[in-house]
């Protein structure tokens, strides 16, 4: 116990980036933090640009899987308009849980054609027509499979240390890209209702902002209150950076 | 009789054009698909943004190829 202590109290007084090497046995009680909601120092000096890209690699929630719906700090992540010295805090899309229902869709669709015999008589059609039929299914069925799946991967909330940003692409070719100043951030509700969204701690963040688009959601996230968190710091350290006089 | 004889022939014409018509439609669709990754990807880069305009190019290839099927069948 002793040198985990001793360890954590280190970390948190150094404060330039080239000196913040995480311990690795503080990993084990990040993450029993981590369910209380609460940031820890680590992370609020990841916010504030303190640390060093080697070691948010140790952060929870931090992770290196591209199909993450919350990944805090995330490696490869870019986007339209983005300013050359902003960076990502936070890349957030939709909990794996709400594709539950299209992915169920799939069974019935991907079974059909072995009953589709006993409704139409196929065998009366040429083989090629046959072959033709099933693989135009399957195609179709992988199409729509493709379809639900951009839509829940690129469908992106984006928290950056300067602006939150909500991506949403409508339909095919339509695409709508919202984004406010973090210090236009007025107001941040977290949404959770039903067993399941409390269950697997996943809900609704609604940012009511001074900008001209009045309100950004952020639907079905997992960890909210993390999430709503996250924008606390940044609207507390976007102040005292105006404070300080150093506003970008 | 004449009309009996001809009408399997007319039939599978008729499901030939409803064939070639339906994979033509869905060859288009693909090709909208293409576009679609590329608004996004440009819009997001994220690490399996590359994957993916592989797949979607992949998956116009196999509606041309099904539509070139089904013209010459």
């Amino acid at each position: 116990m002793m040198p985990t202590v001793f360890s954590a109290k280190k970390v948190n007084s150094a404060t330039p980036a080239a000196s913040t090497n995480l311990n690795p046995s503080r990993r084990l009680g990040d993450l029993e933090k981590q369910s209380t909601g609460q940031l820890k120092d680590d992370e609020r000096r990841a916010i504030n640009g303190q640390l060093g890209d080697g070691d948010v690699h140790l952060l929870p929630g931090h992770t290196h899987s591209p199909l993450a719906a919350y990944n805090f700090c995330p490696d490869k992540v870019a986007f339209v308009n983005e300013d050359p010295e902003e960076k990502v805090i936070l890349l957030l899309r939709r909990h794996p849980l709400t594709n539950i229902g299209w992915i169920l869709a799939l069974f019935p669709l991907i079974i059909l054609p072995g009953f589709a015999t006993a409704l139409f008589p196929f065998e009366l059609l040429p083989v090629e027509f046959q072959t033709v039929l099933l693989v135009f299914w399957y195609l179709f069925v992988f199409g729509f499979a493709l379809q639900r799946f951009l839509g829940w991967f690129f469908n992106v909330n984006i928290i950056s240390d300067e602006r939150v940003i909500d991506v949403n692409f409508v339909n095919l070719v339509y695409r709508e890209v919202t984004d406010a100043n973090v210090d236009e951030i007025q107001e941040v509700t977290v949404e959770m209702g039903g067993a399941i969204w409390t269950f697997f701690n996943f809900g609704n963040v609604l940012v009511q902002t001074a900008a001209d688009v009045p309100r950004i959601v952020f639907e079905a996230v997992p960890q909210p209150d993390r999430v709503a968190k996250i924008l606390r710091e940044l609207r507390l350290q976007e102040e005292q950076e105006k404070i300080e006089g150093r506003v970008r | 009789m004449e009309i009996l004889s001809s009408f399997p022939d007319q039939t599978f014409l008729v499901i030939k054009v409803i064939l070639i018509v339906l994979v033509a439609f869905y060859t288009i669709f693909s090709v909208v698909l293409i576009k679609q990754v590329s608004l996004m990807t440009q819009t997001v880069q994220m690490a399996l943004s590359k994957s993916i305009k592989a797949v979607a190019v992949l998956h116009f290839f196999v509606s041309l190829g099904l539509l070139i099927f089904v013209l010459f069948a």
